[in-house]
C-alpha cells in the first residue's frame, strides 16, 4: 500500500535528518574547509610540478617521490635525523615522565612545589624554552660551557657543530615535554585504589615488585596514549629547530616537518614540498594504526 | 593462648586522638568483630594489627610474637579490603595466586592451594575472568579466595559486605562464618553493623572515639549493655534512654508521674538515665508507664509502636499486626529486670534496686 503524500511519520523524520546536518555543518564547515581540503588538495598537487612565472603546473605523475628516494640527499637526512630524533626522545621523555610521576605521587615534603616545577616547561611556550636553552647552550659563556670550564673541558659548540646539534635540540624536547606526559602519568597514578598498593604489600610484594606487576601494567593506556602522542608531536613539532638552529649547521638539525617548511616557503617549490608532507602524512597514520592495532591487544582497559 | 593482643595501642593523626590507647585480647579461634560507628577507630585498630598504619604507642602482640615493628606480609596474616582491592588486570586465578607468587611457593603447591580455594568458594568457572566481569558477590568470593589462600591462621576483614545487597549479604555472613569455623581461623572482622555483629561475633568490640566501649560476648552486650552509648547502639531499635527524675514515691520518668521505676538513690547520683528495650515493653491491662501511640512502623513480624511518654519518645516493639491505632492511649510494662540505669554524665551503667512499673500499690490510688 503507497503511503499518502505528506504522511506525518516520514514528515518527522525528514525533519529530524534536516536538524542533525544543520547542528554538525558548524563543525563539517571548519573540518572540510582547514582539514579535508587541504589534505586531498596536497595529495593532488604533489603529482604536479611547481606552477612558475608563465609556466603553468604538469603532471609529473610519481616524479617528486622517486626524486626523493634517488637525487634528494637533504630529504634522506632529515628523515634519518627524525627517526633518529623520534627513537631517542619518545623512550627519553616517557621514562623520565614515568619516574617523576611515580616520584611525586608518593608522600613527601615539598611534593606540590615539585610537581609544579615539573610541569612548568609544559607551559611555556616551546620558542621561549629554545631561547632559555640557547643561553644554556651559548659557547663561551653558557651555563654548559662554564660548568664545563670548571671542571677543565674544553669549549663546546652545542648547536653550532653538526655532531652536537641534533643531540642539542633533542634535549630541549626531552625537558619540554616530559613534564607534559609526568601529568597523564600523575592523573592515572592517582585513579588507582591504595587498597591495592596495601593488598600487594600484605601479600609481601616489594615496592618494585609493586610497580612491576601491578602499577605498570594499570598505566597501559595512558602509555599508549602517550606514545601516540610523543610520536605525533616528533614529526609536528620544529618551533625549536627555527629558533635554535635553522636546521643547521648543514642540515644536521633538521627534521622533516622543517624540511618541508624550507621546500614550501622559502624555495617556493611548494608541489615538492606537498609531496614531502604526504609522506609525513603517511609515516604519522602508519605509526597511529599499527600503536592502536597492535599494542591495543596487549593493553587491558579498564 | 591468646591469639592477638593489643597493649596500650594508640594512634594520632597531629591534633586529633584515633585511638586512645586501647587493651584488647583476641583469643585464638575467635570471631572477633570490631563494632562502631564510624570515625570510631574501629578500622584504624584493623590497620594497626595489619601493619598498614604505624601505631604513635603501645605494643601488638600474635601468637605471643611481638609484630609492632614488623611489616604487613611478616605478620602471617591475610586481610579483605572493603572495595576487594583486587588487582583489575590479573584473572581471577593470578589474583587468588599473587601472594604466593610473590612468596615463591612452587607450582604444584600453588595449585593445590588454588584448587582448594576456588572449591570452598565454588569459583571454579570463574578462574579465566577478569574482576570486571564479576558480580560484586563474585568479586567478594575471590577476595576470600585470595586470603584463605594464604593458609595463614589470622584473618583480617574490613567492612567486606558493605558493597553487597541485602540478600546477598546475609548468605556471605553465613559463609564467612561458617569458613571460619572450617578453617579454625582467627577472624577480626570490622562493621558499622551492630545486626551483622551481633550474628557473627563470638567478641563484640565496641568501641567509640577511638576506645572500646564494650568487649563482650554478642548475647552479654545486648543484654547487659555497660554503657548508656552501647545501649544505644546495639538492638533493632536500639533500647529507650530516658531521663529520670526524683518524686516523692521514687525516681519517675521526666516529666511524668509515675510508674516509679527505682527508689531514690542516696548520695549525689542525682542526673539519671532509664534504658528499656522496645521488645521488653508490652501493652498490658495493668498500670504501667502511660503512653500516646503518635506512629506505628509495622515490620512484617511485629510491629514498632512509636509512643509519647511525658514528651519523649518511646519504643515499643509487639508482636503482629498492629496492636493499637495511631493516636490511641494505653499502658506499656515491663518486668523489673528489663530496667537498666546509666548515668547521664559519663553514660556508666548504675546499680539501682528497679521497681516492678506493674506492681505499684502506692500509686494505684489514682497518682497516674
Amino acid at each position: 500500500m503507497a503511503r499518502p503524500v505528506g504522511d506525518p511519520c516520514m514528515d518527522r523524520r525528514l525533519l529530524t535528518t534536516i536538524y542533525a546536518w544543520l547542528l554538525l555543518l558548524p563543525a563539517m564547515v571548519l573540518l572540510v574547509a582547514f582539514t579535508h581540503y587541504p589534505t586531498v588538495a596536497t595529495f593532488w598537487a604533489s603529482f604536479f610540478s611547481t606552477a612558475r612565472g608563465r609556466r603553468p603546473a604538469s603532471f609529473l605523475g610519481l616524479d617528486h617521490y622517486r626524486r626523493m628516494i634517488t637525487d634528494d640527499p637533504v630529504f634522506l637526512q632529515v628523515v634519518w635525523n627524525n627517526f633518529l630524533y623520534a627513537l631517542v626522545t619518545i623512550p627519553l621523555s616517557i621514562g623520565i615522565a614515568l619516574v617523576m610521576a611515580l616520584w611525586v605521587n608518593e608522600r613527601l615534603a615539598g611534593r606540590g612545589f615539585l610537581r609544579m616545577a615539573y610541569f612548568t616547561p609544559t607551559v611555556l611556550p616551546m620558542v621561549a624554552a629554545a631561547n632559555i636553552w640557547l643561553f644554556f647552550y651559548t659557547p663561551g659563556f653558557g651555563l654548559l660551557n662554564q660548568i664545563i670550564a670548571l671542571f677543565g673541558g674544553p669549549d663546546v659548540n652545542f648547536l653550532g657543530s653538526p655532531e652536537t646539534a641534533l643531540w642539542s635540540v633533542m634535549a630541549v624536547s626531552v625537558w619540554k615535554e616530559a613534564g607534559f606526559f609526568m601529568i597523564f602519568y600523575l592523573a592515572a597514578l592517582q585513579s588507582i585504589p591504595p587498597s591495592l598498593k596495601e593488598a600487594a604489600k600484605l601479600e609481601g610484594a616489594s615496592d618494585f615488585h609493586y610497580v612491576r606487576r601491578i602499577v605498570l601494567p594499570l598505566l597501559m593506556p595512558t602509555t599508549l596514549f602517550v606514545l601516540v602522542n610523543a610520536v605525533i608531536g616528533a614529526f609536528r613539532v620544529v618551533d625549536h629547530i627555527v629558533a635554535m638552529t635553522g636546521g643547521g649547521p648543514s642540515n644536521a638539525s633538521s627534521l622533516l616537518l622543517f624540511y618541508i617548511y624550507e621546500t614550501g616557503f622559502k624555495f617556493w617549490d611548494t608541489s615538492y614540498a606537498a609531496a614531502l608532507t604526504v609522506v609525513l602524512l603517511a609515516v604519522l597514520i602508519t605509526v597511529s594504526v599499527l600503536q592502536v592495532t597492535v599494542l591495543d591487544k596487549r593493553i587491558h582497559y579498564r | 593462648m591468646p591469639e592477638v593482643v593489643l597493649d596500650g595501642l594508640t594512634r594520632r593523626f597531629g591534633e586529633t586522638t584515633a585511638l586512645a590507647g586501647i587493651d584488647l585480647v583476641i583469643l585464638d579461634g575467635a570471631f572477633a568483630v570490631l563494632l562502631g560507628p564510624s570515625g570510631c577507630g574501629k578500622s584504624t585498630t584493623l590497620r594497626l594489627i595489619a601493619g598498614l598504619d604505624t601505631a604513635t604507642s603501645g605494643r601488638i602482640r600474635i601468637d605471643g610474637t611481638d609484630v609492632t615493628d614488623r611489616p604487613p606480609a611478616k605478620r602471617g596474616l591475610s586481610m579483605v579490603f572493603q572495595n576487594y582491592a583486587l588487582f583489575p588486570h590479573l584473572s581471577v586465578a593470578e589474583n587468588i595466586l599473587f601472594g604466593l607468587k610473590v612468596r615463591r611457593v612452587p607450582a604444584a603447591d600453588r595449585r593445590r592451594r588454588l584448587e582448594r580455594a576456588a572449591d570452598i568458594l565454588g569459583l571454579g568457572a570463574l578462574l579465566g575472568r577478569k574482576p570486571s566481569q564479576l558480580s560484586g558477590g563474585q568479586q567478594q568470593r575471590v577476595a576470600l579466595a585470595r586470603a584463605i589462600v594464604a593458609e595463614s591462621r589470622l584473618c583480617l576483614m574490613d567492612e567486606p559486605l558493605s558493597n553487597l545487597d541485602a540478600k546477598l549479604r546475609a548468605e556471605m555472613r553465613h559463609e564467612i562464618r561458617d569458613l571460619q569455623r572450617r578453617l579454625d581461623m582467627t577472624m577480626i572482622y570490622v562493621t558499622h553493623d551492630q545486626a551483622e555483629a551481633l550474628s557473627m561475633a563470638d567478641q563484640v568490640v565496641l568501641m567509640r572515639d577511638g576506645r572500646i566501649e564494650q568487649d563482650a560476648a554478642p548475647a552479654e552486650l545486648y543484654e547487659r549493655p555497660a554503657t548508656a552509648f552501647a545501649a544505644s547502639f546495639v538492638g533493632t531499635p536500639p533500647m529507650n534512654l530516658l531521663p529520670l527524675d526524683a518524686s516523692p514515691h521514687g525516681l519517675v520518668v521526666a516529666g511524668t508521674s509515675g510508674p516509679v521505676l527505682a527508689e531514690t538513690p542516696g548520695g549525689h547520683l542525682s542526673d539519671l538515665v532509664v534504658g528499656v528495650r522496645p521488645e521488653a515493653l508490652l501493652p498490658g491491662a495493668g498500670p504501667g508507664f502511660p503512653v500516646t501511640v503518635t506512629d506505628l512502623d509495622y515490620q512484617g513480624a511485629d510491629t514498632v509502636l512509636v509512643c509519647d511518654l511525658g514528651g519523649h519518645n518511646l519504643l515499643a516493639r509487639v508482636p503482629g499486626h498492629a496492636a493499637a491505632a495511631q493516636g490511641s492511649e494505653l499502658q506499656l510494662t515491663c518486668a523489673a529486670t528489663d530496667l537498666a540505669f546509666f548515668s547521664a554524665a559519663d553514660g556508666r551503667r548504675v546499680a539501682l534496686s528497679a521497681v516492678d512499673p506493674a506492681n505499684q500499690p502506692h500509686i494505684l490510688g489514682g497518682v497516674v
